[in-house]
């Protein structure tokens, strides 16, 4: 077909992924009129072709001489659109397929507001109006009176959020507070646009809406901006909200990682905290959708997630609760079913303790890009609406609940007390150990009790659980290294002082951060290995001797992950 | 000016120059005549660029369009009657009408689809957009017979109908991350209005015969015109310009 000109080149385009590789892009010809519609995309090594996408028309016989001029052609589709074509601009000669398989000679030409117009150039009939423009920006008002802008698309007269100007679409649906319907948007990949949010207008009051809707929308936006990088996978798979009022996620948000969500892509899920603020502000839609990228990044490179290995370190022979001492090799834990199940113990009769590091390094970068993102479009500060680093905090009464810049400010509950959070390994939560399976000598499966460990101190959640590991405790050592690195300090645990890159050069150390976690971290570190890996990023990007370099390694040494 | 209009304003200058140089024997008696119809064809330039500006939301925020109208010289014509109201004194009504399209170049400060504060600008141009007039001009004229000529000095007011294009928003080219845009297209709306000024210029003519002349015009006239239209935000143009003509005389 390239012989006989069928086909015309449009477009060659080196791969940015692979090394080597071109895709380029054939447009279909007929008799030297282009064929509406008609192209392929050929990948390719050198002159081998690796794979072949598009549509080709066969069976197209028709003359291409046009009986009407492209002037005449011009007035017919001003006329018809009452607008004007771009001035410069003149219809041209396409080949127009029609569903039912023959074809025509059209003009083409696009009016004001994207409208497309195709005339038949033999009748000067028109024949096809096509409104490239289906989305509209309305204006919303946030939880906390900010202005939004809310991309959405006008459906069956309805306004509906559905953003079709990010490239990844986002779609935003709202259960009405029906677990009914949370439960088909999220485990039976059923949607349909009566899901999505809608409003008679396009101006917008529903904030729990307005918030999930645009920060999700802002999100996208930096990390295409900061990052080079296209929604949940790099490659714009398509973005999906569900705000739910019900009481499944009180106090809550959540990403469901695939295949989950209305089109098995993921979802995050919006509740409500108890005294019914939305859980939607922009450091936490951040963090849930750098959950996806994490977990498509990861999933991408390795073929998972972070898996769940639990690290170990071996802590005392017994601990004493309510004056009574329980040592290892003679403490059962009767659970829920009534099973009374050993702990894991050494030789020694010293209890293992572990953690999630996995899952505390995961939410330790989806705070790490929650605060970014409030950086990157907030003024910094404190207060409403100001970059912090802190989580949660301009969601009213509930936060905030996790600090970067100074974990151990922050407190969590547990059932003799409340603990600071970690700023340093020394102070990390890890657990003892459950045997599940097998037996207390011969162990096959385990789980996290809630006896917890830290810097030496017992700490029992009862009531609050083992919080998978301590996934969000602990995510507060490796968050508050980012900080370091950008802002400097000294470590209030070891003491080790930083010398951070300063708040102007911060987009180095969010670069260095996402690389780390986009491009090498495997899927089975322990928090150390995750520094080193976050080292190595800041040695790619900006050399062994930068001072984004000695930044993040100070700051992952004044953690006690170096 | 076009070539058509060069030729007309040297024809008309060669008329005049030729009424001042010969006499006819009728000058006399055609002077002295009470009525007079006319007709002149010849150019017309509009009265002055004008600068349409207009402001609505869009993108949730405000996006500014200012369009800045250019002006062209044209071919007009006009017909009226005078009558002689006393010895040299002259009262007559002139239809006059002419059509321009002249280019307008247009600038748009758009919002940004998705972030506040972060419109962009897109400047392009636009062809051919309509300004059409339709005048009538009731004028009292001041005879001055001067050797074989007729020169009558005349002003008065003129009532404008103007009929014209005015853009209402432009089309871009745009593409996410949409930092950046492109012209793309103009929508016009074309609007009429009227409005009352004034005119002021010289009738030369010279007797062909007892009833027949040939004569030049050359006439001012301004006004303001107001549109109000939503679509175009209220907009006032001027209207008129130099009007420069020859044609024939008829007395009775």
């Amino acid at each position: 077909m390239m012989q006989a000109g069928e086909l015309r080149s449009v477009r060659v385009v080196n791969d940015r992924q692979i090394p080597g590789r071109q895709t380029q892009t054939m447009q279909q010809m007929h008799r030297g009129v282009p064929v509406e519609g008609g192209s392929v995309t050929l990948q390719r090594t050198g002159s081998t072709t690796v794979s072949v996408f598009g549509t080709l028309f066969n069976s197209i016989s028709i003359d291409v001489t046009p009986a009407i001029d492209p002037i005449d052609a011009a007035r017919i589709i001003e006329k018809a659109a009452n607008a004007s074509i771009p001035f410069g601009a003149s219809p041209t000669l396409v080949v127009f397929p029609s569903p039912v398989g023959t074809f025509a000679l059209t003009y083409k030409a696009t009016v004001a507001y994207a409208i497309t117009y195709y005339v038949d150039a033999l009748t000067g009939d028109v024949v096809r109006v096509v409104d490239e423009k289906n989305y509209d920006t309305g204006l919303g008002t946030g939880t906390l009176g900010e202005p939004k802008k809310m991309a959405t698309t006008l459906i069956g007269g309805t306004y509906r959020t559905k953003d079709t100007l990010r490239p990844a679409g986002i779609s935003t649906y709202d259960t009405g507070g029906s677990s009914a319907a949370l439960d088909r948007l999220v485990n039976n990949n059923s949607a349909t646009d009566s899901d999505l949010a809608s409003n008679a207008t396009n101006t917008w009051s529903n904030a729990y809406v307005v918030d999930a809707h645009s920060n999700t929308g802002l999100t996208y936006d930096y990390f295409f901006r900061q990052h080079n990088w296209s929604g949940l996978d790099g490659s714009n798979r398509p973005l999906s909200d569900i705000v739910h009022s019900g009481n499944e996620l009180r106090n809550n948000a959540a990403f469901i990682s695939p295949p989950f969500g209305p089109d098995k892509n993921g979802v995050m899920v919006y509740g409500r905290t108890s005294g019914g603020a939305p859980v939607t502000s922009m450091d936490v839609a951040a963090h849930e959708l750098m959950h996806g990228v994490t977990f498509f990044s990861l999933s991408n490179r390795t073929g998972s997630g972070f898996t769940n290995i639990v690290y170990t370190v071996v802590g005392p022979t017994s601990f004493v609760f309510n004056g009574t001492t329980f040592p290892c090799n003679n403490t059962v834990l009767v659970d829920s079913q009534g099973i009374r199940r050993p702990f894991l113990c050494t030789s020694s009769g010293q209890y293992i303790l572990g953690a999630s590091h996995g899952g505390a390094l995961n939410e330790a970068l989806s705070d790490v890009f929650g605060t970014s993102v409030e950086f990157f479009y907030q003024a910094p500060g404190s207060g409403p609406l100001k970059a912090d680093y802190q989580m949660g905090e301009d969601i009213t009464g509930f936060g905030p609940n996790r600090s970067l810049s100074d974990p151990a400010s922050l407190t969590f509950n547990h059932d003799s007390g409340t603990r600071p959070y970690p700023d340093h390994l020394r102070k990390m939560m890890n657990y003892a150990l459950l045997v599940t399976g097998g037996t207390a000598t011969n162990p096959t499966t385990v789980s996290f009790s809630p006896i917890g460990f830290s810097d030496g101190t017992f700490v029992f959640f009862l009531n609050n659980g083992p919080d998978g590991g301590g996934v969000h405790l602990n995510s507060t050592l490796f968050s508050h290294a980012f900080y370091l690195a950008i802002e400097g300090g000294r470590n209030a645990t070891s003491g080790v002082s930083v010398s951070g890159v300063g708040p102007a050069n911060r987009a180095q150390i969010e670069k260095v951060f996402f690389r780390a976690i986009t491009q090498l971290m495997p899927n089975n570190p322990n928090l150390q290995t995750a520094a080193s890996v976050v080292i190595q990023a800041a040695v790619d990007l900006y050399g062994a001797a930068s001072p984004a370099t000695q930044a993040v390694t100070q700051a992952m040494t004044a953690v006690g992950l170096r | 000016m076009t070539f058509v209009n060069r030729k007309i304003c040297r024809s008309i200058a060669m008329l005049v120059m030729s009424a001042a140089v010969t006499t006819p024997a009728a000058a006399q008696s055609y002077s002295q005549r009470r009525i007079e119809i006319s007709g002149n064809v010849g150019a017309q330039t509009g009265a002055s660029k004008f600068t349409q500006s207009h402001s609505f939301t869009f993108n949730a925020e405000t996006e500014t369009l200012t369009v800045d109208h250019d002006v062209k010289t044209t071919l007009g014509f006009n017909a009226g009657g005078a009558v002689r109201l006393v010895s040299q004194l002259w009262a007559g009504v002139q239809f006059a009408m002419a059509e321009m399209k002249p280019s307008a170049s247009i600038t748009a400060v758009i919002p940004h689809p998705l972030v506040f504060n972060a419109s962009r600008t897109v400047e392009g141009s636009m062809n051919d957009v309509r300004h059409n007039e339709q005048n009538v001009h009731v004028d009292v004229m001041y005879a001055l017979p001067l050797h074989a000529v007729d020169v009558r000095v005349m002003g008065g007011p003129t009532f404008f109908t103007v009929k014209q294009d005015l853009v209402t928003s432009v089309a871009i080219n745009e593409s996410y991350p949409f930092d950046t845009a492109t012209f793309a297209s103009a929508t016009t709306k074309q609007l009429s209005e009227s409005a009352v000024g004034f005119n002021a210029g010289v009738d030369i003519s010279r007797a062909l015969s007892s009833h027949v002349g040939i004569g030049g015009l050359i006439r001012y006239s301004r006004g303001d015109v107001k549109f109000n239209d939503q679509a175009t935000g209220p907009q006032t143009i001027k209207a008129g310009g130099v009007e420069a003509g020859g044609g024939v005389r008829f007395r009775f």
